[in-house]
């Protein structure tokens, strides 16, 4: 079986910071971002967030809790060559419907169409 | 033959591809028209009427416009549609 | 309550800035009980400090920056309240959410209580234990955006949080705002101007500590479930997928077409170029990346915009939200969607108030269109419905008090007295304070919360005006809540029976909230009704045994308290009044008659009954304040010369 990653698409990442939440719960049984192993760089001038990564994934309580609690499907935990194709997939659906600029299109579940011209 | 215009907006635009469309519909009632709309919109009516339901949510999410009056909120699915009614779905 | 303090971290820091001292004090610990945090122990400690009567702007008021017990934490949204004795009398209470209140909570602090008036500008740093007053006479005039730099570059790290003014706080204009993060603004009520007034530039925070809480194992549980109640797929909310991605502004068409809209100084009830102006173009065109508050569940409510071509190129910034796709379009009769962006961001950078700039521009221009006002007292700039270049000169002329910018500034009421010439028909302001995007004469729900608020108009402290899916609140979990509530009569949204009762369940329920503190844009599907999550997730956090009865009676505490706060300063029902043309002027054949002053009485005297308070001059009974363990006020309102029934 072929191993699981734990990859972040920065341009999803809304910089809320759940998952920095989530992690130090997990482990620390506390709230501190200082104890998480997942950390967010907001850079608040140009609207950009990115996630910053020390983990291989395998959490104490069984699936990456930081995974399930990113609001916009940032987070994956998927094998490598699932993520290189998630990354097209990402960048040819936002090209035809916005919604995919901020929410992934693997976490609308809802049925779509393009975009009116 | 009731001739309507339906908009569509934010939600049901992401679900439809379109802004608005004019709709010459055999049916007579929002239930009918929903049903017309779900064949050509797969999964269209079941936002609006869950299936387990079978009822409207009462959380006005169709409203009619319609000459004379205020608009409303649609809460029967037996709700007639006149000639010339103007529909947002949201 | 002994032992180790869970939740809370139970100190308040309060810093003089006339005498430069720093002390650290203990926060009592039966105020905890009685009013949880934040917006509660706010209202305690400005009623006991803040006398009647003074000069706002002067040193005897204070600044109080609150979070609660759930603050630092997933549930509490980074939510702040800011709460003052504003300029117009009455309680000025706003807040922001962004990342602040956890740096606060993280640094060790609950409260921060600014006292006093500094001589020179200046800013406080927190870091940690060490607190100290800076000066900050080279940042005194920057906008937002270069202040949030210049902070960080001084300190050195740029992952501080910063709360500050921009040049309308500092020029006491009304409405200012304080901000952090760019764009979470709040305290539209007033708390700008008097930030400005204690020439204090700004507060910086770096905290490195962490919030302990009393049961991890519930608390991630709740969080599942609330989460869960949010998340747009698994919800039973329909508004929740649309507010996920697009943010309140989603609503903007749909409040058009249902004639809910606010067009050209709520003359008209929708906007015939809405189309171009909607939440779907600015999605398309200008917003390229969502930003969120802090552990805020929802994608996009912020959205990073960039303006690339035309006349306004190079506008940069965040947040269009609902209430500016809305002032900065429909109200004063824009059609142009990048002048709006761009009025957005003036509002942002300068520190003032959204709603304010557009009302204010928007009754200029009503009074230009109709001969009150001449070229001749504007400047030189024809104010007429859908001049977006006169809107954005004036707003930046609004900030420095320029010209014409100078009138507005003091606030539309003012500024009609001062005009006179029959100008303050066309106002639209209660208790001094401009309206917001709620419509009066669709919504008799909205007109009684907003015309009955503490602070002036205000959404956010009943929001939302509708209960959630009845399918949820089915007669039996409304009788397991003791919940005496009729929802039927609250979706015929133009008659006046069962209003009370639900904007007295909204306004206890959503103060709860805020004494959390929590968003209020959070009680979405089951959680708007079933309130019972949210007590047990205080339980979990503090190790406390709150229940459902007691969670709603701390919100009708703080609610009762603030309301002797602006009867003790001189307000009375008199004032929880409707603008003149809600109650006049009918919205158009097509769409609603006005709310006539009696339909409203009758709404108002039910809510008063309801509340406690006396029918003629809202005044609390001395019944509902012993009920309230609220009996200093009594004695204190009697001492002020106040008859107490």
């Amino acid at each position: 079986m072929e191993s699981k990653i734990l990859y972040a698409f920065t341009d999803l990442c809304n910089g809320c910071r759940a998952c920095e939440m989530a992690c130090s719960l997990t482990n620390f049984k506390e709230f501190n971002p200082e104890k998480s192993r997942i950390r967010v760089s907001r850079v608040v001038y140009e609207g950009r967030n990115y996630p910053v990564i020390d983990c291989d994934g395998k959490c104490p309580a069984g699936d990456p809790q930081c995974v399930y609690y990113c609001p916009t499907g940032c987070l994956v935990y998927v094998s490598k060559k699932q993520a290189v194709d998630m990354n097209y997939e990402l960048a040819i659906k936002r090209q035809i419907q916005p919604v995919f600029k901020f929410i992934a299109p693997w976490k609308w579940k809802y049925p779509w169409r393009p975009w009116p011209k | 033959m009731p001739l309507v215009h339906a908009k569509y907006t934010v939600f049901t635009l992401v679900m439809t591809g379109k802004y608005d469309e004019t709709i010459q519909t055999e049916e007579k009632t929002i239930g009918g028209l929903l049903d017309e709309l779900n064949k050509k919109y797969p999964g269209f009516k079941e936002v609006f009427i869950p299936p387990e339901y079978k009822i409207m949510n009462l959380r006005t999410m169709i409203t009619v416009k319609r000459v004379g009056m205020p608009p409303f909120g649609v809460v029967d699915p037996n709700t007639e549609i006149k000639d010339g009614d103007v529909i947002l779905f949201w | 309550m002994t032992g180790k303090l869970y939740g809370w971290k139970g100190r308040i820091l309060r810093v003089n800035l006339s005498s430069g001292k720093i002390l650290k004090q203990d926060l009592p610990k039966d105020w905890m009980r009685d009013y949880v945090g934040c917006r509660g122990i706010n209202a305690r400690i400005l009623y006991e400090e803040v006398k009647p009567g003074i000069d706002s702007f002067g040193p005897e008021n204070k600044l109080i920056f609150g979070t609660g017990p759930l603050e630092g934490t997933p549930i509490g949204m980074g939510r702040v309240s800011i709460t003052t004795r504003s300029d117009r009398g009455c309680i000025a209470e706003g807040g922001f959410g962004g990342f602040w209140g956890p740096e606060l909570k993280y640094a060790g602090y609950d409260y921060v209580i600014v006292e006093g008036v500094s001589e020179k500008p200046c800013y406080i740093w927190i870091d940690d234990d060490n607190v100290e007053i800076r000066s900050a006479e080279h940042i005194w005039g920057k906008d937002t955006f270069d202040t949030d730099r210049m902070i960080k570059e001084e300190v050195g790290d740029f992952n501080i949080q910063v709360a500050y003014i921009g040049p309308a706080g500092e020029n006491l204009v009304h409405s200012s705002l304080v901000l952090t993060d760019l764009c979470r603004g709040g305290g539209r009520s007033g708390c700008g101007e008097v930030m400005g007034s204690k020439k204090l530039k700004a507060i910086a925070v770096r905290g490195t500590g962490g919030v302990q809480i009393a049961d991890p194992e519930e608390y991630g549980k709740l969080w599942n479930q609330i989460f869960q109640a949010h998340d747009h797929y698994n919800t039973d909310d329909h508004y929740v997928p649309i507010y996920s991605v697009w943010g309140s502004c989603g609503m903007t068409r749909m409040f058009s077409f249902t004639g809910s809209l606010q067009t050209r100084n709520a003359q008209e009830a929708e906007f015939y170029r809405i189309d171009d102006v909607c939440a779907e173009k600015y999605f398309e065109k200008y917003a390229l990346r969502g930003t969120a508050c802090f552990c805020c569940p929802y994608a996009a409510e912020g959205k990073w915009h960039e303006v690339r071509d035309g006349e306004y190129a190079g506008t940069k910034g965040k947040n269009m939200w609902a209430g500016s796709n809305f002032a900065f379009t429909a109200l004063i009769g824009n059609a142009n969607l990048a002048a709006a962006v761009k009025l957005v961001d003036e509002c942002n950078r300068l520190g003032m108030d959204q709603y304010f700039v557009a009302y204010s521009i928007a009754w200029a221009m009503e009074c230009y269109e109709k001969g009150i006002l001449t070229k001749q007292d504007t400047d030189g700039l024809e104010l007429n419905f859908g001049n977006h270049r006169a809107a954005v000169e004036l707003a930046e002329k609004i900030a420095y008090r320029k010209g014409f910018g100078g009138i507005l500034a003091l606030g539309v009421e003012k500024a009609s007295q001062k005009i006179g010439r029959g100008s303050d028909r066309y106002k639209l302001t209660v208790k001094g304070l401009e309206l917001e995007m709620m419509p009066w004469r669709n919504l008799y729900q909205a007109a009684l919360g907003n015309a009955t608020s503490e602070t002036g108009p205000d959404h956010t402290k009943w929001y939302p005006p509708y209960p959630s899916n009845p399918r949820i609140a089915t007669p039996e979990l409304l009788k397991e809540l003791g919940l005496d509530l009729d929802l039927k009569s609250v979706f015929n949204t133009r008659t006046t029976d069962g209003k009370a009762k639900f904007m007295k369940f909204r306004y206890d329920s959503t103060t709860f909230i805020e004494c959390l503190p929590s968003c209020v844009y959070m009680i979405r599907g089951r959680l708007g009704i079933d309130f019972r999550p949210w007590v047990k997730i205080l339980n979990a956090s503090t190790g406390l045994d709150f229940t459902l009865g007691e969670a709603l009676e701390v919100g009708a505490r703080v609610v009762t308290l603030e309301r002797s706060f602006i009867v003790r300063e001189g307000y009375r029902r008199v004032h929880d009044s409707v603008p003149r043309r809600m109650r006049e002027e009918p919205l158009g054949a097509q769409f609603y008659e006005p709310l006539t002053q009696q339909k409203f009485d009758i709404m108002l005297d039910e809510y008063y009954e309801l509340q406690g308070w006396d029918r003629e001059t809202s005044i609390p009974t001395l019944r509902r304040l012993k009920e309230l363990r609220l009996e200093y006020v009594a004695e204190d309102l009697k001492k002020h010369g106040l008859e107490v029934k």
